[in-house]
């Protein structure tokens, strides 16, 4: 005769550990995974800090994006102990997970005994609508998207790298985005620019791009600088920003970045383009090489690409801009692993990727010294540009 | 024998090659007879002193 539910219950708890919320408590700092099992109604209303969400209905094929090391000890709980008895089973005996243990009576005996419960900002629902997919995601859920919706982002640049940037990261919901650039849309942009379009000829970059912003996603927040990056101007323009995206098309203000930006401990997702190759990195200030750890020097004069025109297969910047929009979702979000210390070389017409793994210099100019020690004058210390490029012809 | 991959702003100096081989058993040998077979290279991986 099959079992009443209740005699289930009791049949399945002889089969797992269940621990008291007292015990959970003082293990949540100990590398335990804390899973709650709830519907998201339920953990948007207030959950354990710190526990990831997998709804037990989603179970089998979430938890490994939420707890991918089967020996990780993992805690469930739910709201009264009795789903997450049932999802504990399942982790134990279906999926292989070593050390499965159940929170006897859930968060409701957890708040009895006067624990932290967080609660997150609730997204409004047609937020909840929009970022779906991202919530799906245990690695973002709804956590995760609210740090996107909190960080700011500065692109330098609304051209090629920015345009798809720009683009995508206004569609995942980063809540600001500043804009540096002082160019209008060119009709020989639209082959690769794809923010602008063939009826904003001639208006600044900055404004068209807010308005393709605005028209995607009406969260995002727009900041504009219709200016160049100098040094009498970088300190003020960087400043607060969470990431910064390189896009920029020269080299002295590639420098000129690297330094501010190391003084200022602000991260870069750097990208350049060429022909049909691409490269990308991580520079993020003291944890990793810096551009110049990199590239010491800037290449002769007359080798440098940036001074006039040169060709690039139009896809090309929305394929690394894209690798770079995912390295800055990467590092707001806090998951994976960033280009921290790795160039990535692409090479379309081969389709390969290969990295070069890169260590910080001992003696490099700029990251080898304290930040406060980086002085006004030495920020990209650079031949003049106008210069620079006379001298290329 | 190394493989040397080339990056594009040194491909012209190259005839067009992504990548190159050389003899050598340090990184600087490598680069001496990469320079040696193409002397395009040799003002952009040297300095006039010989220092890499």
């Amino acid at each position: 005769m099959s079992p009443s539910g209740p005699e289930l219950l009791r049949q399945i708890k002889s089969q797992i550990e269940e621990v008291d919320p007292s015990e959970v408590n003082e293990l949540i700092d100990e590398g335990v995974a804390v899973v709650d099992v709830r519907e998201a109604e339920e953990f948007a209303a207030g959950h354990i800090p710190g526990a990831k969400h997998v709804p037990r209905s989603y179970l089998e094929s979430r938890i490994e994006g939420a707890v991918p090391d089967r020996s990780t000890p993992v805690i469930l709980y739910c709201a009264s102990g009795n789903r997450s008895a049932y999802a504990a089973r399942t982790l134990q005996e279906d999926l292989g997970y070593e050390h499965v243990r159940s929170m006897n009576g859930g968060i409701t005996l957890w708040k009895d005994r006067g624990y932290e419960v967080q609660v997150p900002r609730a997204l409004s629902g047609e937020q909840r609508e929009r970022y779906s997919r991202h919530l799906l995601i245990p690695e973002l859920g709804i956590e995760g998207q609210q740090k996107l919706l909190d960080a700011k982002v500065l692109l330098l640049g609304a051209g090629g790298l920015g345009s798809p940037i720009a683009l995508y990261l206004a569609a995942a919901g980063v809540g600001t985005l500043g804009i540096v650039d002082d160019d209008e849309v060119d009709l020989s942009n639209l082959q690769r620019q794809v923010i602008h379009n063939s009826e904003r000829i001639g208006v600044p970059k900055v404004d068209s791009a807010e308005e393709s912003i605005r028209a995607l996603n009406p969260d995002v927040k727009v900041v504009k600088h219709q200016t160049r990056l100098d040094s009498s101007n970088i300190l003020e323009i960087i400043d607060g920003w969470d990431v910064i995206v390189d896009g920029v098309d020269n080299f002295p203000t590639r420098y000129l970045l690297n330094d501010a930006t190391v003084r200022l401990k602000i991260p870069v997702v750097s990208a350049s383009i060429l022909g049909f190759d691409g490269q990308l990195s991580v520079f993020k200030p003291y944890q990793g090489p810096c551009y110049r750890c990199l590239f010491r020097e800037p290449p002769p004069a007359e080798l440098a690409p940036s001074c006039g025109a040169n060709g690039v297969l139009g896809v090309l910047p929305g394929t690394m801009g894209l690798l770079q929009a995912t390295e800055v979702i990467k590092l707001i979000a806090g998951i994976g692993e960033p280009a921290i210390g790795r160039l990535l070389l692409y090479d379309a017409l081969g389709a390969t990727l290969t990295e070069v793994k890169v260590h910080r210099d001992p003696e490099c100019p700029i990251c080898s010294r304290d930040p406060s020690e980086i002085s006004d004058e030495e920020l990209g210390v650079f031949p003049d540009y106008e210069a620079f490029c006379a001298a290329a012809g | 024998m190394a493989t040397i991959k080339i990056p594009p702003v040194l491909r012209p100096s190259v005839g067009g090659e992504k990548l190159l081989s050389a003899d050598g058993t340090s990184v600087g040998e490598v680069l001496r007879e990469l320079a040696s077979s193409h002397p395009a290279t040799q003002s952009q991986l040297f300095s006039p002193e010989g220092a890499t």
